[in-house]
């Protein structure tokens, strides 16, 4: 490991940026290298005096700023405002940028079908239930017009206990909802009470071991929590802490690992202490190893 | 600023997310104030110039509540928010490099507190030849920064003032994360160069 190599890592070390095995061999090496100690050193004054150099906004120009700010957004909720009772029943606001391309759809909408219905209009319009709409194609028609293939969403209110066969269908469903992290999170939070169903159990699992959002997956851990003792969830939880990116993800899985200690955790310990980069959980990992009389390393 | 933020936090941001999408005004203004202070002080920092960390402030947080039906969860609201900031902040950049205006240096007054005059000096005024020494690193800092390209300065500021990760800088401007750390290495070693006989 040489000096000069050390030397230009020093900055991303200071900011936290090497990976572990890198971080190591910094260690290593200005525990006996004296010349690399003062290079360290030297950073850390150019560090702190670049912390001093920052600008920071007064408390007068902030409060400035958010006034404007409430004042623009009055304006603006007051521009939406009726937007989003026109579209109430969409349960979500509409932006007015999605509005523009189906304002235009629209009015070819009401030109061809205008056309065609409003002499034949005899009979009241029928009230009709409120649908979200979606073009899913279009192409020009031999007439000179445009046919349009709409995809129609009705909107329903369905109501009952999680325990009801469809409504747990449907919760289930939604936890895995690959579009809406929100909704995945909220479904979760609904089947928390009930995780002693397997199937309930195994949505919690899946989640924990490939939601995309690590808000969902920390929910997951929190829906497992009761059952840290079985070993279907110890070896998704083992996974999680060898390879999760998020450190909170990892955090609450050694965490609820080391509640239930058993010998079958040791090497995951081992494994984890190699490549974790995080102090906190490496601390709590060499605790539990020290704890169950284990060592450090796998040899 | 530290940029993590706790998974407790993060379990909650997403409820207010979700609450401001439906509508929630309250919770849109709590959503702005998690960040706002970050914010501003990103953009003054960028910009030098109150005024336009103003507007950035006002037209950063405008486009966050317009397009909110639109965030999908999937990313970092920390990491959308400051794509908006970053790219509003290049945008003035280049309107003034256009303009070939001198970046206007913010004066520490009422609108901006300056570290380096204010904490520095405090604790230097005792001794004449140590203050004199702490105003000359201040002005050496800034012109160093000012030197610096737009880019490097949008990474060092993310990432030395608000605790930033390089993964996420990378997705804030729409990089990579080893093009962010490259520009991070560039900024620290011309800043090294630029201080290295004050430090």
């Amino acid at each position: 490991m040489s000096c000069k190599w050390i030397e230009s890592v020093l900055p991303l070390f200071l900011y936290g940026e090497l990976s572990f095995e890198e971080e190591e061999k910094v260690h290593g090496h200005l525990e006996h290298c004296g010349s690399c100690r003062a290079a360290l050193e030297r950073e850390r004054a150019l560090h702190a005096a670049l912390d001093g150099a920052a600008l920071e906004p007064s408390g007068d120009l902030l409060a400035q700023c958010r006034s404007r700010l409430r004042e623009s957004l009055r304006g603006e909720s007051a521009r939406r405002g009726w937007l989003d009772r026109l579209w109430v029943w969409s349960g979500r606001p509409v932006s007015p940028a999605l509005l523009r391309p189906a304002g235009a759809l629209a009015l070819v909408a009401i030109g061809f079908f205008g056309a065609r219905l409003v002499p034949t209009a005899t009979a009241p319009a029928e009230p009709v239930a409120p649908v979200a709409t979606q073009v899913r194609y279009l192409q020009p028609d031999p007439s000179g017009g445009v046919r349009i293939v709409m995809d129609e969403t009705r909107e329903r209110v369905l109501s009952g206990s999680v325990a009801e066969a469809a409504i747990q269908r449907l919760v289930l469903e939604a936890a895995q909802n690959p579009s809406d992290a929100g909704l995945r999170l909220d479904s979760l939070d609904i089947l928390q009470p009930h995780g002693d169903s397997p199937e309930i159990r195994r949505a919690f699992l899946r989640a924990l071991q490939s939601d995309p959002n690590a808000g969902v997956r920390l929910k997951a851990i929190e829906g497992l929590r009761p059952y840290g003792a079985d070993p279907e969830v110890r070896s998704a939880l083992a996974g999680v802490l060898l390879a999760d990116d998020n450190v909170g993800v990892r955090t609450q899985a050694i965490d609820l690992l080391v509640e239930h200690r058993s010998r079958a955790l040791v090497g995951v310990l081992q494994q984890a202490i190699e490549r974790e980069p995080d102090g906190y959980i490496r601390e709590r990992v060499q605790k539990a190893l020290l704890d169950m009389n284990a060592s450090m390393g796998a040899f | 600023m530290e940029g993590q933020i706790s998974p407790v936090a993060a379990i909650d941001e997403i409820k207010l997310i979700r609450a401001a999408q439906q509508g929630d005004q309250d919770a849109f203004e709590h959503l702005v104030r998690s960040y706002d202070r970050a914010v501003l002080g990103f953009a003054m920092n960028l910009l030098r110039s109150p005024e336009d960390a103003r507007d950035v402030y006002q037209e950063a947080f405008l486009r966050v509540y317009r397009n909110l039906g639109s965030f999908r969860l999937d990313s970092s609201f920390q990491t959308w928010l400051y794509r908006i900031v970053t790219n509003l902040c290049l945008d003035h950049l280049r309107r003034r490099k256009v303009r070939r205006e001198e970046p206007a240096v913010a004066e520490a007054g009422d609108t901006a507190v300056d570290h380096m005059l204010n904490v520095r000096e405090e604790s230097a005024c005792a001794d004449p030849h140590r203050r004199l020494l702490s105003k000359e690193l201040g002005s050496r800092i800034r012109q160093a920064l000012d030197r610096l390209t737009a880019r490097e300065r949008t990474v060092f500021e993310l990432r030395h003032y608000q605790g930033m990760r390089l993964r996420d800088i990378g997705e804030a401007l729409g990089t990579s994360e080893e093009a962010a750390k490259n520009c991070l290495f560039r900024v620290t070693q011309k800043m090294r160069v630029a201080l290295g006989d004050f430090v």
